[in-house]
């Protein structure tokens, strides 16, 4: 029979790094609070009767959003057969917060004491055997990220579970706390069979809603239990809730003395002292700017330039095209497979597998920022541009993990309690460029602006600035009005990447996208090839008359006031929604990367011609912006729940796609003496309209009247 | 003949990669791919 072992923590504690070193699986772990919004399973490593469950962090199991939902959910209703406490010992204090409440579930509980090695680094000391005696259960001292202490954890959670003993929960409340709390434990033991009856007990006199409505009770036995939590609250005048959460505390605070010993008095961190200069308030921004500059600057111009250089030249573009000729050709195979092979496949997949050296850089930046701990302080710094614009910093940690990718990106907004700042945060995420989209920045600075180093910046910063934007915007309209949320966030003590943790995230995210490329990517790739080489009858012909020319100039004209009217802009940017590096691969079936590399001529020289460097950058920005992948598509359908709201999302990403390109392109070319035409007039009216909704006084709802302004009090 | 088979084999390719596109946004229908969104999700 198999043991199910919940993992559960505090947010950014290490949990799913423990997960990944227990199961041999590599979830996406992220050095802020926020990232595990799912509950995830997996097996342990050599025992595959046991079960691991990685919850999402939680500060408490008085749940807040969604994602704390889940885990209390998980461990209130499911029951596993024991809990792991994965508490940060460098935060001893506010960890065992969530620990005091975990023994009342009459469940057998081993605490973890993870970050050991960060403790011991810092010269302090905890006695595990007296935190353990206090505790009335196993503590293990654990280092998740070295491997140490785990084998001894994984052990005492199995002898736990198999014990089927339940922690005796501590008597932590004083006095006229604990006489209520007994004598709500009295009543609910006699009206109803409850398995932990502590738990649920504190959970009524916290008048916790969602508990209360699962457990049934007579009208007298409620009023009872009211009756008791009144008199406490009188007798401590103060609300029930807040009287459990100082008794917990006052219970940590009076124990811990003798349990952890502090080295240091001074309360001053390296950590402290490096924030003082990269979190303040004149340097923060322009220290960010020059960190973003550095990391596109190395990915794109530089080092990944180079790298890609030598892969679409040398590799892509002789090499393997090359010898797959000479082979098909000494083989004698048809001209049709000659041409889906290297046309279709190798100029497809080539093109979009040539940007993976860049990919592979900006991954590694990525990791190493995000290791070291900077990555949690742009979401500080962030917080104080868009407080002052009335958004929440707490929208920036999605955006944050939508650098990889769109997709957990829009999940991690589950940690946005407002519905509002929630549903505006998922629509504005895809807006900054994920991993995908590189390739197409990449091709852009490339082959139109010869590897100008100000491209993959720039495109980063129009991210950054379509989310302000659109928050300052959207904020105004009564669908999202309301004020910012408050964002309380911990930020990890800066350390040294970690070698090993780096390579092992820049190697998954670079072997997906390699996978990537050899599925969903492939599969496009062929039918692309096909559709450009067949006409309606079947039959081979040139690209401008085949089947694909002609469903691209149907919706080609769409797109020429932005400046790229022509079909195989227009199809590329269509099958961006399958996968954004299919727009990379598009162009290089349709522009022939493979009949270009035979030549010898430049790669991607014949893109050029067809683009004026306007147009490529109002092309840019339109995929930038756009609708994301169809992946995302669906997220963002689950996280907004209605179709209704999906469209919405939708529509607005591809509208200011649209209207962003057609600002840059129509007013680029009035100003730059390339002629004026009736969209430049229009451009110019999208633009005042944006700059109005920007200067608009806030939203009011108490201008509004009768039914409208009750609908928005209820919503 | 040479046709039939290197066709063959380019095909069974792009079946094989069919088949763990339909396998993967089945397991993880939420899920692009990458390892970032790799996780599993449920409906």
């Amino acid at each position: 029979m198999s043991i199910v072992i919940a993992l559960a923590g505090n947010p950014n504690s290490g949990k799913t790094t423990l997960f990944n070193d227990l199961t041999g699986s590599s979830q996406y772990v992220g050095n802020w609070p926020g990232v595990t919004v799912e509950k995830k399973e997996g097996r342990l490593k050599g025992n595959k009767e046991v079960v691991v469950q990685d919850l999402p962090g939680i500060y408490s199991l008085s749940p807040y959003t969604l994602e704390e939902v889940v885990s209390r959910n998980y461990l209130i209703n499911e029951r596993p057969d024991a809990i792991i406490n994965i508490v940060d010992a460098s935060n001893l204090e506010r960890n065992l917060y969530l620990t005091t409440q975990l023994m009342e579930l009459g469940l057998p509980v081993v605490v973890a004491l993870n970050m050991m090695d960060v403790v011991e680094k810092s010269g302090d000391t905890i006695n595990a055997a007296k935190l353990s005696a206090l505790l009335g259960c196993p503590v293990i001292e654990v280092s998740a990220v070295k491997g140490r202490g785990v084998k001894e954890l994984v052990q005492a959670a199995i002898e736990a579970a198999q014990s089927k003993t339940a922690c005796e929960p501590r008597h932590l409340f004083e006095g006229k706390v604990e006489e209520s709390i007994d004598q709500i434990e009295a009543i609910l033991r006699d009206n109803t069979p409850l398995s932990n009856l502590r738990w649920h007990a504190v959970k009524f006199f916290e008048r916790d809603q969602s508990v209360a409505e699962n457990v049934p009770l007579p009208n007298e036995a409620a009023a009872r239990i009211e009756s008791l939590i009144t008199a406490c609250e009188d007798a401590l005048d103060d609300d029930s809730e807040s009287i459990v959460t100082n008794e917990r505390y006052t219970y940590i605070t009076k124990h811990i003395k003798g349990i952890l010993n502090k080295k240091s008095s001074s309360n001053i961190t390296t950590s402290d002292k490096i924030d003082s200069i990269v979190t303040n308030r004149v340097l923060a921004l322009p220290i960010f700017a020059a960190v973003m500059f550095v990391v596109y600057y190395l990915s794109i111009s530089s080092i990944g330039g180079m790298m890609t250089d030598w892969v679409n030249d040398a590799l892509f573009g002789e090499f393997v095209p090359g010898y797959a000729e000479a082979a098909l050709e000494s083989l004698g195979t048809a001209e049709w497979l000659n041409a889906l092979i290297l046309d279709g496949i190798i100029g497809g997949v080539g093109a979009v597998l040539g940007f993976l050296p860049q990919m592979l850089v900006l991954f590694l930046c990525l990791a190493i920022l995000e290791d070291s701990g900077y990555m949690a302080r742009i979401a500080f710094i962030m917080d104080r541009i868009f407080r002052k614009f009335g958004l929440s910093g707490k929208s920036f940690i999605p955006i944050l993990i939508g650098t990889g990718c769109g997709v957990p990106g829009i999940m991690a907004s589950r940690t946005i309690e407002s519905e509002n700042d929630r549903r505006m945060t998922v629509i504005t995420t895809t807006f900054i460029p994920c991993g995908a989209k590189l390739p197409i920045i990449a091709l852009i600075a490339g082959a139109i602006f010869d590897e100008a180093v100000w491209v993959g910046p720039v495109s980063y910063f129009i991210g950054v600035a379509a989310i302000i934007l659109s928050g300052v915007m959207l904020k105004k309209t009564r669908f999202f009005a309301g004020d910012p949320a408050p964002f309380v966030m911990e930020l990890p003590a800066y350390h040294m990447p970690r070698l090993k943790g780096v390579l092992l995230s820049t190697y998954e995210r670079g072997s997906a996208f390699v996978k990537k490329a050899g599925t969903i990517i492939l599969l496009a790739c062929a039918l692309i090839w096909f559709l450009s080489s067949f006409n309606g009858s079947f039959e081979m012909v040139d690209a401008e008359e085949s089947l694909l020319a002609s469903i691209g100039n149907l919706v080609a004209p769409l797109f020429a006031p932005l400046g790229w009217g022509n079909w195989k802009a227009a199809v590329a940017t269509f099958t961006g929604l399958v996968a954004k590096e299919n727009v990379v691969g598009t162009f290089g079936i349709l522009y022939g990367m493979e009949e270009v590399a035979e030549d010898g001529v430049e790669i991607w020289s014949t893109l050029r011609a067809d683009y004026t460097p306007l147009a490529a950058f109002s092309f840019l920005v339109f995929n930038l912006l756009c609708a994301p992948c169809f992946a995302a598509i669906g997220a963002i359908r689950r996280e907004m729940v209605t179709a209704k709201w999906t469209f919405i999302a939708i529509a607005y990403q591809t509208s200011l796609a649209y209207v962003a390109a057609l600002i840059i392109y129509q007013l680029g070319l009035a100003f730059t003496g390339g002629g004026f035409t009736p969209w430049a007039v229009i451009a110019a009216i999208l633009l005042a309209f944006i700059i109005y909704m920007l200067l608009k006084a806030p939203y009011d709802p108490s201008n509004l009247k009768g039914r409208q302004a009750k609908e928005l009090c209820q919503h | 003949m040479s046709t039939l088979i290197v066709g063959g084999i380019v095909f069974a390719i792009l079946a094989f990669a069919a088949y763990r596109t339909y396998k993967n946004r089945k397991e993880n229908p939420c899920s692009c791919g990458c390892s970032g969104c790799g996780s599993s999700c449920k409906k």
